[in-house]
């Protein structure tokens, strides 16, 4: 590698990227970066380094003669290693709409296995409401205790506690005196009602003080019931949060949540949303959640793309690490890669007559950007384009194994998903029907409980019209998990 | 367009499982499982262990094969398709027939997971064992595997030792 530092990484571009990419990637970093908004260590020079490659690149002399000095790509990207999957081998011409489905996986490259797992800087948010009284409360309190004694001596720790309004209980830092602070957590007790923003700003202000890109900067909430009138609120804070570098992961317990909102608060910053059934779950799949953070080799993986005419994507699906669905807007946040666990997730484009006259179509043309939270300075991004060639008959190859068993799961999440639809909009008669399809697949996969479940639901809806709360967030989460367990199939 | 064949909802070419009711579409010819309406089904007139039976004189719905399990005296009538796999499921493997005799019995009888196809060709309809463990029997007889049987109405099969009278409509 040469002396210089790479300023198409710098700014997160492609090396090929225009003017206006450059100058968009440089004023976004600015923002982001500026001195007199960000006090995060290490920040100011890494500004300074931005300011130096716009200076560079946004010339086109001094950036012609920059390029000539470069080093050539490949040297530079062994740290992540990527694969591509599609579900036929090729299109073809056709005067309807037709479907391909291209599974991504990421993992870490040759040259970044073993690396060490980086420090994290975890700030846990706790509903402390009235709701939590009895059981959940103590549950949770246990849980934190846990996660507690199991935090190594880089690790930084907070806790949050709300209900309408938010007090630090333990300020985030290296924690060494860890029996003073078990006492704390003890000492907890419910009082009032749920406002999820209180806790989250000052849950992110915990995060946002000792924010560093070398540790893994992460804000777990957990809550038993709605937040009202502060949602959207909430959802801008979780947005600023992700574009710091923050994630946001969500616990919802019992039935009384508002899973929607979880959802879309995590998703967005590239964050998983949990569904608790039992209280005494929250112990086990907090200590999960805190085993994935600690073994991070990217806290973020986020796809940058610009859609092809006549391409839509229409559907997008992190298998794992944590199943859930993703939006469809660039920058995408597609999630973290795991040391021991590669990142997959299934897109799904439709392509409409239009894209199929040419020879072959561009589904997406974008960059990747792994965030690695051991490396200080960014990876150039991974440039991503997927295309398929268009045949002038049907390709007879079946789709790859693979694809084949993430689909059969995910078509049953994306049946739950109908029928919730369909509840909302009034046509219970299908949506009825539609779960009865679902659980005859639930079935034959073997998921005797969750298939009751919707047969229960589909009669629920018959008499009641609408879901149970309870049903509902069962089936979701549950057909939800079958992926996971599904993408860790594909070892055996 | 694909036309899924368990609910006939119209899918966009290229989709690998239908969006409606969840059947695999392509990749797997032969191992989609088909929902049957246990609700349809009807208890023979009981001839236990009478043998050969007495096929019942009514038939219901439209399908064109009926399957009339001899020992439970249930009937199963199948529609919609040309060829049924006979077979069990078997918890944790993705293999379905399409007739799934799991609950009749069939782990007990001998059943293969994969056993039989029953196929219409035309207004004949055969029966073709799938190179079965225990073996198929088209009244009594053993059949050899991969070869397709004519049927007639009132045939008595065994797949193992399950015995199923094939009732026939208008072939």
């Amino acid at each position: 590698m040469s002396a210089q530092p790479d300023y198409y990484a710098l700014l997160g571009v492609l090396r090929e990227a225009t003017q206006d990419e450059i100058k968009r990637a440089y004023f976004e970093a600015a923002q982001r970066l500026h001195p007199d908004k960000n006090k995060a260590v290490g920040e100011t020079e890494f500004f300074l380094e931005i300011q130096q490659a716009y200076e560079v690149l946004s010339d086109p002399r001094k950036r012609a003669k920059y390029d000539a000095a470069l080093p050539p790509e490949e040297v530079l990207s062994g740290q992540v290693a990527h694969k591509i999957l599609y579900s036929r081998q090729s299109l073809v011409h056709l005067d309807e709409a037709q479907l391909v489905y291209v599974l991504l996986e990421l993992m870490p490259g040759e040259a970044a296995r073993q690396m060490p797992a980086p420090p994290l800087n975890v700030c846990l948010v706790l509903d402390r409401s009235t709701s939590m009284q009895g059981a959940k409360m103590d549950v949770v309190k246990a849980a934190a205790l846990q996660l507690l004694r199991r935090l190594r001596p880089q690790d930084i720790f907070g806790v949050i506690i709300f209900s309408d309004r938010a007090e630090v209980l333990i300020p985030s830092a290296r924690q060494a005196d860890k029996s003073k602070l078990e006492a704390r957590i003890r000492m907890l007790q419910t009082s009032g009602s749920t406002e999820i923003y209180q806790g989250l700003e000052a849950g992110v202000n915990q995060v946002r003080q000792h924010r560093d890109p070398a540790r893994i900067n992460h804000l777990i909430l957990l809550t038993d019931g709605h937040t009202y009138g502060d949602e959207q609120a909430c959802l801008t804070l979780g947005s600023e949060a992700a574009a710091q570098g923050i994630g946001v992961s969500g616990f919802g317990i019992g039935q009384d949540w508002n899973d929607a909102f979880l959802d879309l608060l995590a998703i967005q910053t590239g964050g998983s949303s949990t569904y608790v059934s039992m209280p005494q779950d929250i112990q086990r799949l907090l200590m999960e959640k805190f085993n994935h953070l600690a073994q991070a080799f990217a806290d973020e993986t986020t796809l940058d793309f610009k859609s092809q005419p006549g391409v839509s994507l229409s559907y997008a699906f992190r298998i794992q690490p944590e199943a859930g669905p993703l939006p469809l807007d660039s920058p995408l946040r597609l999630g973290p890669i795991l040391q021991d666990t590669p990142l997959n997730v299934i897109f799904e484009f439709m392509i409409q007559p239009s894209a199929v006259q040419n020879e072959s179509v561009h589904l997406i043309e974008g960059a990747l950007k792994v965030a690695v939270a051991s490396q200080p300075t960014p990876l150039p991004p991974i440039r991503l384009r997927l295309s398929r060639p268009v045949a002038d008959s049907v390709d007879p190859e079946p789709p790859p194994q693979t694809i084949i068993q993430a689909l059969s799961r995910l078509t049953l999440y994306r049946m739950q998903e109908k029928a919730h639809a369909e509840v909302e909009a009034g046509k219970y008669g299908r949506a009825s029907q539609r779960l009865q399809h679902l659980a005859t697949h639930l079935l034959a996969q073997g998921e005797r409980g969750l298939a009751r479940t919707a047969l229960l639901e589909a009669e629920s809806i018959q008499q009641m019209r609408a879901f149970s709360k309870e049903g509902h967030k069962q089936i979701k989460y549950g057909t939800r998990a079958l992926l996971a367990a599904g993408g860790e199939g594909q070892v055996r | 367009m694909i036309l899924c064949p368990n609910c006939m909802h119209k899918e966009i070419s290229g989709a690998i499982f239908c969006s409606e009711c969840g059947a695999q579409l392509v990749g797997a010819d032969k191992l989609v499982t088909q929902a049957i309406q246990t609700g349809d089904i009807v208890e023979a007139p009981g001839v236990k262990g009478a043998a050969p039976p007495k096929p019942p004189d009514f038939i219901v719905t439209e399908s064109w094969v009926s399957l009339h399990l001899v020992e439970s005296g249930q009937m199963l009538p199948l529609a919609n398709r040309a060829e049924f796999t006979l077979g069990r499921s078997n918890e944790g493997q993705s293999i379905m027939p399409d007739v799934d005799l799991a609950p009749y019995r069939a782990y007990e009888c001998g059943v293969s997971r994969l056993h039989a196809v029953l196929k219409r060709l035309g207004e004949r309809a055969v029966i073709m064992d799938l190179g079965s463990s225990n073996g198929t029997y088209l009244n009594g007889e053993r059949l050899a595997a991969d070869v397709e049987h004519a049927l007639t109405h009132g045939d008595l099969i065994a797949l193992g030792k399950l015995k199923i009278q094939v009732l026939l409509r208008n072939v």
